[in-house]
């Protein structure tokens, strides 16, 4: 029995997510309470509103009904800029422009906390953070983001986010289009990171044995309904895979 | 030379791609014109009887008025053409679009293309018109306006440089290849702009314009303000020089037709 | 080592193209005749001063502006296609000073006939603002296909009232197809530039919220922006720039399309704000060399601009994409 009750990065009561002008996924609110310091895996198979509860935590608008919560304040209580202090995300589809070069991507990490007029990092030569080196970026630096493989680009924005200091990082299907290399690679790059910075991770993710090997809490969803929420153990005890997979 | 050769060449060859020809001399053409200014030109020739339709906008002379129209200078009806069954249309070289006559090749009917980018082609196509389709038995006409033209510009002895502005802003002014141009150069004028420019309506630069002031600018307009205000641009321009601003009427002088020869004289007396 | 060198070479170029423009031409002044005392009252003086100053600065801010405008939509609408009549304000703005001409009387370059090109031109902004802010989704995509509209039906109706006005010479139409550089007075030059510069220089002070763009929507709402806000105002202020420019000079074609991307493909700047300073740069300085060589190539004739810098600026761009 735990005598310090764990302080929850991420709740929502009574939720009823989706989109303004699109009829939610589900009628029935549903609760969940993620904690602190863990590796949390969002599972679900796709149009479950895995993705809609991400862009809840980023501050868009999906609830339709209750609240989400986040260090125990409401979402959208927070400002832009503190918002970009609290979450730095990798989404599913990024938009790049094809001439970005890849350390200009890593100075957009800043923008939040540089505002208008302060100062960007520089990345060249002279200063990389062990970040970059340790994910093996370096040689990248310099390219455009138009030049490298998708792989080395979720590595980027991968960092990008790192970079950012935020105290949440949330990622969103990160290696759906990688194949098992580039997503091993990934994965050791994650891990890396996490060694480095202590921030909470959220993954929303199809790879299972990422989540037993790595992860530490499991949320899943279906069809807009919470399916489970609870450790990675009880997950896989309980059987709760296999069910995600018969799940309607 | 070559000129007179091409324009019969052209009216002969439309002649036989067309309907039949003119039998005897007494049948009266039925005839319709495709601009205002050869509406123009075939009442002065004395054939407004022979016109069955003209295009829109035909006011002059007052006669025209009452005519029947078949659409505008840039868009005759080819529709409307044929229901008149003309024996020829009168096409303007200058302005009515050339998919005109190939229409009008397809229905068979004839068409001539006229000519009328300086005085001469003024009076060889008048003569060719005269000519081949209204078989004038005498050409006394094109032999006094010849002859009046002649007492005219004999007048004029002194030389003068001159530009004539279509268009204030952007400045666009009448090119060598010009009706307009030509006639006044007839009078002793020399258009300022270079002769190899082949375009009718140049737009030119205004530093070109500061540099060569004419001794006479004339305008086509009628309206006081557009005067007022190349006179003023005349004054800021040409500080030092002076330059004699004169307008041409549009109601004269906007159609190569006999109308401008009548009129141009009495201007340059007073301009010069 | 190597910035400065390529910075040295930019200002060097820069000098040698401000100086042909000046002094070159069809219409050149020596540079002992612009020195000497007797030229007080001379023609050159009054056509370097009254003439070829003013016009410069127009050629120089209009260049500007347009190159700006489209690197700016290049990043909000994410569409490396995208230029600045994509929205159709400035056809309103053509269509809005043909119109005065035509049923109005009022000569275009007044500034009655403007006036009436401002008012077409805000009523399309603020219904491209309305359809943006209107629907519970804000979709920028929704606004582009509106604006791709608006622009079509606008031009079509230009083309309409251009072919009705069969009582002029013919010299009007061109130039509201192919833009016009007027020769305008030195007042109305500086009158433009105190319009357009306050725009241009909130538009680069701002440019931080373009970067913030650039990664996609999502990513901006963890930076600290809006997306939604940011393409709001930048739709305001782009419109109203591309307004008071499009007053003057109609649309010239090509500029805001291709000097952004010349400029990301050769310079891949480090932020958005370098990337629309250096376009205002090389979009003046190309608008400024095209108004040279269109009243050079057959002089005292004034070829239409937007023919050249198409004609300039097309194999230009091919032969950059295809180094790259």
């Amino acid at each position: 029995m735990e005598t310090i009750k764990p302080k929850f990065f991420f709740e929502g009561n009574e939720l009823i997510l989706g989109y303004p002008g699109v009829p939610p996924l589900s009628r029935q609110a549903f609760s969940f309470q993620i904690p602190h310091f863990a590796i949390t895996a969002l599972v679900g198979l796709n149009g479950s509103g895995k993705s809609t509860l991400i862009h809840g935590l980023i501050g868009e608008r999906v609830v339709l009904q209750g609240q989400l919560k986040c260090f125990d304040k409401p979402i959208n209580s927070f400002s832009s800029r503190e918002l970009s202090e609290l979450v730095a995300i990798v989404p599913q589809e990024t938009v790049f422009p094809g001439n970005l070069k890849v350390r200009h991507v890593l100075s957009f990490s800043q923008l939040g906390r540089a505002g208008l007029f302060g100062k960007l990092p520089v990345f060249d030569a002279a200063s990389i953070p062990y970040i970059v080196s340790a994910m093996e970026l370096t040689p990248l630096l310099q390219k455009r983001l138009g030049e490298i493989s998708s792989g080395e680009r979720q590595r980027v924005f991968l960092a990008r986010a790192i970079l950012q200091h935020s105290k949440i990082i949330v990622l969103d299907e990160p290696t759906n289009h990688l194949d098992l290399k580039a997503s091993r690679a990934f994965w050791n790059a994650l891990t890396k990171a996490r060694a480095l910075n202590s921030m909470d991770i959220l993954i929303s993710t199809h790879d299972l044995n990422f989540v037993k090997e790595q992860c530490d809490w499991v949320l899943a969803l279906s069809e807009g309904q919470l399916l489970f929420n609870g450790t990675k153990e009880s997950f896989f005890e309980e059987k709760w895979d296999e069910k995600l997979v018969d799940s309607p | 030379m070559f000129l007179l050769s091409f324009t019969k060449l052209l009216v002969l060859c439309s002649i036989i791609i067309g309907a039949s020809p003119l039998e005897a001399s007494q049948k009266v053409p039925k005839i319709i014109t495709t601009s205002p200014t050869l509406t123009e030109l075939i009442f002065q020739l004395g054939y407004g009887k022979t016109l069955v339709a003209t295009s829109e906008f035909s006011d002059y002379p007052k006669e025209a008025k009452s005519l029947p129209t078949i659409g505008s200078l840039f868009y005759p009806s080819l529709e409307k053409i044929v229901r008149f069954s003309p024996d020829y249309v009168l096409v303007d070289s200058e302005s009515t679009p050339h998919t005109l006559v190939t229409q009008l090749n397809k229905v068979k009917l004839a068409s001539i293309s006229i000519h009328l980018r300086s005085v001469e082609e003024l009076f060889t196509s008048s003569k060719t018109l005269l000519q081949e389709i209204f078989r004038a038995q005498h050409l006394t006409i094109l032999e006094e306006k010849t002859k009046q033209l002649q007492s005219n510009t004999k007048i004029f002895s002194k030389n003068f440089r001159f530009l004539i502005v279509a268009w204030i802003s952007p400045l666009t002014l009448f090119g060598n290849s010009t009706f307009l141009s030509d006639l006044i150069s007839k009078y002793g004028g020399q258009n300022l702009l270079n002769s190899n420019l082949q375009a009718a309506y140049p737009q030119v630069s205004l530093e070109w314009f500061v540099k060569n002031p004419p001794d006479i600018l004339f305008l086509l307009t009628n309206q006081k303000e557009n005067l007022d205000e190349l006179q003023r641009l005349a004054q800021k321009w040409w500080p030092n020089q002076k330059v004699n601003l004169v307008a041409l009427s549009p109601d004269y002088f906007a159609r190569p037709t006999f109308t401008p020869l009548e009129h141009i004289s009495a201007i340059l007396k007073d301009a010069l | 080592m190597k910035r400065l060198f390529g910075g040295g070479l930019l200002l060097t170029v820069l000098f040698i193209c401000l100086g042909l423009l000046l002094f070159g031409g069809a219409q050149a002044i020596s540079f002992d005749t612009f020195t000497a005392e007797s030229m007080t009252n001379s023609a050159d003086h009054r056509i370097f001063w009254l003439l070829k100053i003013p016009r410069l600065l127009l050629v120089l801010t209009v260049g500007g502006a347009l190159a700006m405008v489209g690197g700016t939509y290049q990043i909000l609408f994410n569409n490396s296609l995208a230029d600045p009549y994509i929205l159709g304000v400035s056809s309103s703005v053509t269509l809005g000073l043909v119109v005065a001409e035509i049923f109005l009387g009022w000569p275009s370059n007044s500034i009655k006939a403007m006036g009436i090109g401002l008012g077409f031109a805000l009523i399309v902004i603020l219904l491209l603002l309305f359809c943006f802010y209107f629907h519970k989704l804000q979709n920028m995509e929704r606004v582009v296909l509106f604006g791709v509209g608006i622009n079509f039906l606008f031009s079509s109706a230009l083309f309409i009232l251009i072919s009705l006005q069969n009582h002029t010479l013919g010299s009007g139409s061109m130039r509201w197809l192919f833009g016009n550089i007027p020769w305008i007075e030195l007042k109305e030059s500086f009158a433009l530039i105190a319009i357009t510069a306050p725009i241009g220089i909130i538009i680069v002070i701002f440019g931080r919220y373009l970067d913030g763009l650039s990664l996609g929507d999502t990513v901006a709402r963890t930076l600290g922006f809006n997306p939604n806000h940011v393409r709001g105002f930048y739709l305001v202020l782009t419109s109203l720039l591309l307004t008071s420019v499009t007053c003057l000079t109609g649309s010239i074609g090509f500029i805001g399309l291709v000097v952004p991307h010349c400029v990301r493909l050769v310079f891949a700047p480090r932020s958005s704000r370098v990337l629309l300073l250096i376009s205002f740069v090389f979009g003046a300085l190309f608008l400024a060399v095209s108004d040279t060589i269109s009243r050079s190539i057959l002089p005292p004739l004034e070829f239409p601009i937007g023919m050249v810098t198409t004609l300039l600026g097309g194999p230009l761009f091919l032969y950059l994409l295809w180094k790259r």
